[in-house]
């Protein structure tokens, strides 16, 4: 039996037209997150789109679910995983609701810069009330210093950027253990901070 | 331009050296050997240490064990709150002291099985985990759980070496091989809620395929 192709949505076939190293950096940090949650885990992935990274996650760690408020982004990814155990898409708006404390690993990727920020602290709460007790929260974000660098189209609706040091500080609210990384490219690093154009922060052993 | 007027490369330079000052070291006799061997090997070390570093961010109190001649004391403790390096090796201790100690960076002579130091935010061991008789590795163990404050993080780095030479897989030949991988995770396990795995090849850190890597990172925090 021949399975389906894999269809893009609007998204991931304009990243792959127009700037197609995108997708590569977007998938590296997926894969960077999947390494560092580990085997037989559940994983919540936060403004999925359309799902790619949902899926590579899912395939590494066991399940995932992703959630978006875009509903054309999450038709695009029904439809290439419809019915498939390790892997889920819902619509809906996580600043207002309440987590359930059920998952081993939140990610999120590229979506934090889009949220307004009057609403951060309602992301931060989500995030840490989804996680279980010992569970991790992974963040990237592009850097408030590679914006100089970005071009008008991948800086659309970036109405949040944050600096290292915000970033840190922010984790640091919620999680009592916070590791920084840095990404420039599909690598990711521990590099000096200043000249990366990506963080991805680890939080660990939440405080509420 | 004349040329009196004008200051030379070598003016700017003596200006440059004024900086640097005169306090020179040596290295210990171990990495003086191996530096002369293969300098190669003082690029892989510097590049685990500093990884750690970076895990373990500012105002740290660290704890190392089997810190040597102190070769990763300057990183470690770069930006530390306090440093403390302890190892069998009196030889080393007494290397590692002359060069690095000072008020806020000590070393003590002492056993890394079932021993207490102290509290500490960071406990980091490099290179030892895969010198230790797997019979006694759990103590090695308790010497971290001990020390490491209720907040703490721990680093144990090990040489990624298959274990099935070891004796109990000529006793039991069928016995599934272990990586190390499965041996870190399991020990890291048992004293954290969160471990991950980070892998080095020469000076790279990346998180490929750990069959493939020459060096292993375990890193765990949120203490049991």
């Amino acid at each position: 039996m021949v399975s389906p192709n894999i269809e893009l949505g609007p998204y991931f076939s304009h990243l792959f037209r127009d700037s197609p190293r995108r997708v590569l950096f977007t998938l590296a940090y997926y894969k960077f997150a999947a390494k560092m949650i580990g085997k037989n885990k559940r994983v919540l992935d936060l403004g999925c789109n359309e799902g790619l990274g949902t899926w590579l996650v899912a395939k590494e760690c066991g399940f995932a679910r992703g959630v978006d408020l875009d509903e054309e982004a999450i038709t695009a990814a029904k439809i290439n995983w419809p019915n498939n155990p390790s892997v889920e898409f819902s619509c809906s708006n996580f600043l207002e609701e309440q987590g359930s404390g059920d998952w081993d690993a939140v990610i999120n990727f590229d979506v934090i810069e889009h949220i307004l920020p009057q609403n951060v602290d309602s992301f931060w709460s989500f995030v840490s009330s989804s996680l279980k007790h010992d569970g991790i929260a992974i963040i990237g974000t592009p850097s408030l210093n590679s914006q100089q660098y970005s071009s008008p189209a991948s800086k659309t609706g970036h109405v949040n950027v944050y600096s290292e040091d915000r970033l840190h500080t922010e984790m640091s609210d919620y999680f009592n253990h916070v590791f920084f990384f840095a990404g420039n490219d599909e690598v990711v690093h521990t590099g000096y901070l200043p000249m990366a154009q990506y963080f991805i922060g680890m939080g660990c052993k939440k405080i509420r | 331009m004349a040329q009196g007027d004008a200051e030379s490369e070598l003016d700017f330079w003596e200006k440059a050296k004024e900086q640097h000052g005169h306090q020179n070291f040596a290295l210990g006799s171990n990495w003086s050997l191996s530096f002369q061997s293969d300098p190669k090997e003082l690029v892989f070390a510097l590049s685990r240490y500093k990884f750690a570093a970076k895990m373990l961010g500012r105002n740290s109190n660290i704890l190392e064990l089997g810190c040597g001649e102190g070769v990763g004391t300057p990183i470690l403790s770069e930006f530390a709150s306090s440093y403390t390096g302890v190892d069998p090796d009196n030889y080393a201790i007494s290397s590692a002291t002359q060069n690095w100690g000072s008020e806020t960076c000590s070393f003590i002579k002492g056993d890394l099985l079932n021993s207490k130091f102290g509290q500490f935010d960071s406990i980091i061991s490099i290179g030892i985990f895969d010198h230790i008789d797997p019979e006694i590795i759990d103590s090695f163990f308790d010497t971290i759980y001990q020390n490491l404050s209720n907040n703490g993080i721990g680093i144990v780095e090990t040489l990624n070496q298959p274990t099935y030479n070891s004796t109990n897989v000529l006793h039991y030949p069928n016995q599934q091989k272990e990586t190390n991988e499965d041996r870190l995770r399991e020990y890291m396990g048992r004293i954290f809620n969160n471990v991950f795995i980070f892998a080095m090849n020469d000076e790279v850190m990346h998180t490929g395929s750990s069959a493939m890597a020459q060096h292993l990172f375990a890193l765990g925090c949120y203490k049991k």
